[in-house]
């Protein structure tokens, strides 16, 4: 016999559930109420890391703001491209942990938030142990309960990013201080030094964006890069000087760079840190150079997952696109039946077009099936 | 309770920080209601959130000295904020359905096929939670998130949507009535079939589907 009559909460009970204060009268409830404490609990559960992707973002974009009213982005100019958003999302988070920019970002690399313990990481079983309702989480907050002296207000960005590095999380909860200097604020400094000819570090807001991205596209960060450690953190995330102004114009906000074409001149490793669904969405952008090039730096995981993603025709729009020795070398590293997949969806004449002009060697390792379906 | 009231004051002062232009408070209020705002977002334009709450962050930016209050105001504000460049992108999608906010088989927190109702409501997961609250007519739906996820008052969460106090406390009242249920039904396999959370989520993901510019009206 059911005994449970859960659907006749009583107002006040509903009230008591909604405002997070029930605590341990819900608790005592019946059980499917005890349950829908749970599942607003959940819902109220702490921020995690994939939530705040947008952060560096949005405060680029305060900071601009207050640096230059007029300079705020309008509405839609937020909006960004898919190579744009998994790079924020993926791989500057891992460049904030380089400038410890505090106990978030550098959660967003290992997958907890750090600071306040785990004691309220774990989302709440009762009404009032989600710590987004009704009150701020406190984990969020911490920063401001423990302000850190950390970081000296010092004018090198290349000593406080050293002093921020061995403050760790706590590099930025001090709101009295300098803004710690972050890769943004390398990337500043970089630019700042290349527009003045390095003569002077002054700060870099006061360039427009057009001059900040002609700083960044200028052979002279190439020169300073190599010319002075200030900059080897940037260096280091970006696994290269080649990539640090890509990595500068995602973390300064700048819209024009990189263009899709650009991601062949990311390293290999944080090309394979992108999902394979955002490279997807980008990967029949790109010129045959440079598509060529992305899918030589994938794994092979990965690169069989991004072709089997593709609709037909962005496939058949790939793989017509590419050189006949990258496709070959594709074709003989996938696995048969993946290869056997994605050549099946293909129309028949452009599967014929595609193969003819590949070597024996690599038709031989095809899946016979489809070789006698087109007569080979 | 100290700690939560500690938490609060603190950001009521950087309320007052930020508006100076001071960055970190403004990142410490962002890492708080960023999460508020995705997953109440998620359920008004599904994948879109994402862009509707940096929109939503840019007119904060901009608009952000000529707000007076505390930071439960700050929350009722940017919410409405929030809703309103939603509204925005629904017009602009018209009638655009939401993409699924949730994978299916994410939604109770463990691995699709494990249909153990009990076991995936004790484990429910934050996406799971939504994805069950998504499931509910939109003006409860709304009600629900804003009374607990942007842990606003009736009074507030009214003035986000435009309605009366009452009518918020008769919707989020009658959005949990059903939600119990539900969690009943998924408790309770013998009785309502094949009714499991992930079962619900799916259902919900269907009628998530068919919100439109017209239901937030």
């Amino acid at each position: 016999m059911n005994t449970r009559h859960p659907s006749r909460i009583s107002r006040k009970a509903a009230g008591q559930l909604l405002d997070g204060a029930a605590g341990s009268s819900v608790a005592a409830g019946p059980e499917a109420r005890e349950q829908l404490a749970r599942v607003l609990a959940a819902a109220a559960a702490p921020g995690r890391p994939d939530e705040l992707t947008g952060e560096q973002m949005a405060v680029a974009a305060f900071q601009a703001h207050h640096l230059d009213p007029d300079a705020t982005p309008q509405r839609g100019q937020m909006i960004k491209s898919p190579l744009v958003r998994f790079l924020t999302g993926k791989i500057l988070i891992a460049s904030l942990a380089v400038g410890a920019t505090g106990g978030v970002a550098l959660a967003a690399t290992t997958g907890t938030f750090s600071g306040s313990g785990s004691a309220q990481a774990s989302p709440g079983v009762t009404a009032s142990g989600g710590p987004l309702a009704p009150t701020p989480n406190p984990t969020v907050t911490d920063p401001f309960a423990t302000p850190s002296p950390a970081v000296s207000a010092s004018a090198s960005p290349a000593a406080s990013a050293s002093a921020s590095a061995s403050a760790s999380a706590s590099a930025s909860a001090s709101a009295a201080v300098d803004l710690p200097k972050t890769a943004a604020g390398l990337c500043e400094a970089l630019v700042s030094d290349v527009a003045s000819g390095g003569t002077n570090a002054s700060a870099s807001a006061t360039l427009s964006t057009s001059a900040k991205e002609k700083a960044l596209a200028s052979g002279a960060v190439g020169q300073l890069l190599g010319g002075s450690s200030e900059f080897s953190s940037l260096t280091a995330t970006a696994q290269g000087n080649v990539a640090v102004p890509d990595l500068c114009a995602l973390l300064l906000d700048l819209p024009q760079l990189p263009q899709p074409g650009d991601l062949a001149k990311l390293p290999s490793s944080v090309l394979a840190a992108v999902p394979a669904s955002e490279l997807t969405s980008v990967i029949t952008t790109l010129p045959s150079s440079t598509l060529s090039a992305v899918l030589d730096a994938l794994p092979v995981s990965t690169v069989s997952s991004v072709l089997t993603n593709l609709s037909s025709s962005g496939l058949s729009q790939v793989l017509t696109a590419l050189p006949a020795s990258s496709l070959s070398q594709i074709l003989t590293e996938l696995p048969t039946s993946v290869v056997s997949q994605l050549l099946g969806e293909l129309p028949t004449s452009a599967l014929s077009q595609l193969l003819s002009g590949l070597p024996s060697s690599v038709l031989s390792v095809l899946p016979t099936s489809l070789l006698s379906q087109l007569g080979l | 309770m100290r700690w939560v009231k500690q938490a609060a004051e603190a950001l009521d002062g950087a309320i007052v920080r930020a508006q100076r232009g001071d960055a970190d408070a403004f990142r410490a209020l962002y890492r708080d209601a960023q999460p508020r705002l995705l997953r109440y977002l998620h359920a008004l334009v599904g994948d879109d959130a994402e862009d509707v709450a940096s929109e939503t962050w840019l007119q904060v930016t901009r608009d952000l000295a000529g707000f007076t209050g505390d930071y439960d105001g700050f929350r009722g504000w940017i919410a409405t904020i929030a809703r309103h460049r939603a509204m925005d992108q629904l017009r602009r999608h018209a009638r655009r359905p939401p993409a699924i906010p949730v994978p299916v088989e994410t939604l109770a927190g463990r691995p699709a096929g494990d249909d153990t109702a009990e076991g995936a409501i004790e484990t429910v997961s934050t996406g799971a939670a939504l994805a069950l609250i998504a499931t509910l007519p939109a003006d409860q739906a709304e009600a629900v998130l804003l009374r607990t996820v942007l842990g606003l008052d009736a009074r507030s969460a009214a003035a986000v949507l435009g309605k009366r106090p009452g009518a918020v406390r008769t919707a989020a009242y009658r959005g949990l009535r059903t939600l119990a249920a539900r969690l009943e039904q998924a408790g309770h396999p013998e009785q309502a079939g094949k009714g499991q959370l992930g079962g619900v989520a799916k259902a919900g993901v269907t009628h998530l589907r068919e919100l439109t510019l017209k239901d937030m009206r």
